[in-house]
């Protein structure tokens, strides 16, 4: 069935959008759930709240992709589940060395009087992103978007894990520039 | 900020990325988790047997450069011995004969013209002899004295050449020079060739390590 089709039933709030909608992609959001959250059930339990939240929300949203959308909405529901369970204790994980190798490039963005969109450096980080090569941006996403392994994000873009985590480091480097050229004062 | 502030910033952010960036992500995670599941089976092997194969393909570089490293030890030891046993066999062996026939050329030579020198000396007197016993059929006992002291002057005057002897000398001390000059080239020869030598086996020692 086309995304199309599904946002209709969603629309027309029909149950069976959700079954449709777990045929489709109960595989691609369990894996984005599993990589951030590194458990089945929690992650079962993520992407059960994602059909929930897209249940809520279609309508009034109409997505015009609908698999970002729902790998947005299954990202945030991970990250929140995750925050709950780490609250206390930091345990290594996949999303953790995400983090922290993210945190490098604003860990300086000083003042709390400076009112930061999240939206708005997601617009910067996307722009900075679209000058790189397909390459690096597609390995930028898979690592901190997807949350996935060093090993399968070189794996996906085809080439080694050395050459993937150099080439991270450049992209992080060169966004850490990048926000500071749009006004991210550092 | 707080940490926990700016890792939700982050989050929020990265969550909230352009979805075109997104989508062209999902069709490379897509393209090669689809790759992974039908060819599953088959691209594991292919991969064990890519890796066999280049395993393999090292192992028999390194025994392909040990065993060159070693069939060219062999060969220059081999070459080595070949060029001395020539050296022995045939070249220094030729060498005095060469010096001996021209020492004996030399000799022959000198000893001929000591013939000639003695030749013309005895016809010399001869023809004196012949002079006198044309003048004095039969010579008193005064001239015979006379004629004996002559030639015994004559006899005197003959001069023994000094060259046969010089000759000899020079071409012995010719022969003496060349054999100095056969030990110094034979002297380097085997020292290039140790170098060689040394050289080649110093490379079988690296591919050796390699190789271990």
């Amino acid at each position: 069935m086309t995304d199309e089709k599904i946002v209709s039933l969603y629309w027309d709030r029909d149950e069976s959008a959700i079954a449709q909608t777990q045929e489709k992609y109960g595989h691609y959001l369990t894996k984005i759930a599993y990589n951030i959250l590194q458990d089945v059930e929690d992650s079962a339990e993520s992407v059960n709240d994602t059909y929930m939240y897209a249940w809520k929300s279609i309508p009034p949203h109409r997505p015009s992709v609908l698999s970002t959308y729902l790998a947005k909405i299954t990202r945030r529901v991970s990250i929140d589940i995750f925050r709950k369970k780490h609250r206390e204790k930091r345990i290594p994980s996949e999303m953790m060395s995400s983090l922290f190798e993210l945190e490098e490039c604003v860990s300086d963005i000083n003042s709390t009087e400076d009112v930061i969109d999240a939206n708005a450096l997601a617009n910067v980080i996307s722009a900075y992103l679209k000058t790189l090569s397909k390459e690096a941006r597609t390995l930028f996403v898979c690592r901190y978007f997807y949350i996935d392994s060093l090993k399968d994000a070189a794996k996906y873009c085809g080439m080694t894990e050395t050459k993937a985590k150099s080439m991270l480091y450049r992209v992080r480097c060169g966004l850490k520039e990048y926000l500071v050229q749009e006004g991210y004062h550092l | 900020m707080k940490d926990e502030n700016k890792e939700k910033l982050i989050q929020d952010a990265l969550t909230m990325l352009d979805d075109e960036l997104i989508l062209e992500t999902d069709k490379i995670r897509e393209k090669s988790i689809k790759t992974t599941i039908e060819h599953g089976t088959t691209t594991k092997s292919e991969e064990d047997d890519s890796k066999e194969a280049t395993q393999i393909e090292t192992r028999w570089s390194r025994n392909k450069k040990m065993w060159r490293s070693i069939t060219a030890v062999a060969a220059s030891v081999a070459l080595f011995f070949i060029a001395g046993t020539v050296w022995n066999e045939v070249i220094v062996p030729n060498q005095p004969d060469q010096m001996e026939s021209i020492v004996e050329e030399s000799i022959e030579d000198d000893v001929m013209n000591y013939a000639d020198r003695n030749q013309d000396s005895d016809s010399v007197t001869n023809e004196n002899v012949d002079e006198m016993d044309e003048v004095c059929a039969l010579p008193s006992e005064e001239a015979l004295k006379e004629s004996q002291s002559q030639t015994l002057q004559s006899q005197s005057q003959i001069h023994l050449p000094n060259q046969p002897i010089g000759d000899m000398q020079e071409a012995l001390q010719i022969d003496e020079l060349r054999k100095v000059n056969e030990i110094d080239d034979l002297g380097s020869f085997m020292e290039a060739c140790t170098q060689v030598i040394q050289l080649l086996y110093k490379d079988v020692i690296e591919t050796v390590k390699e190789a271990f």
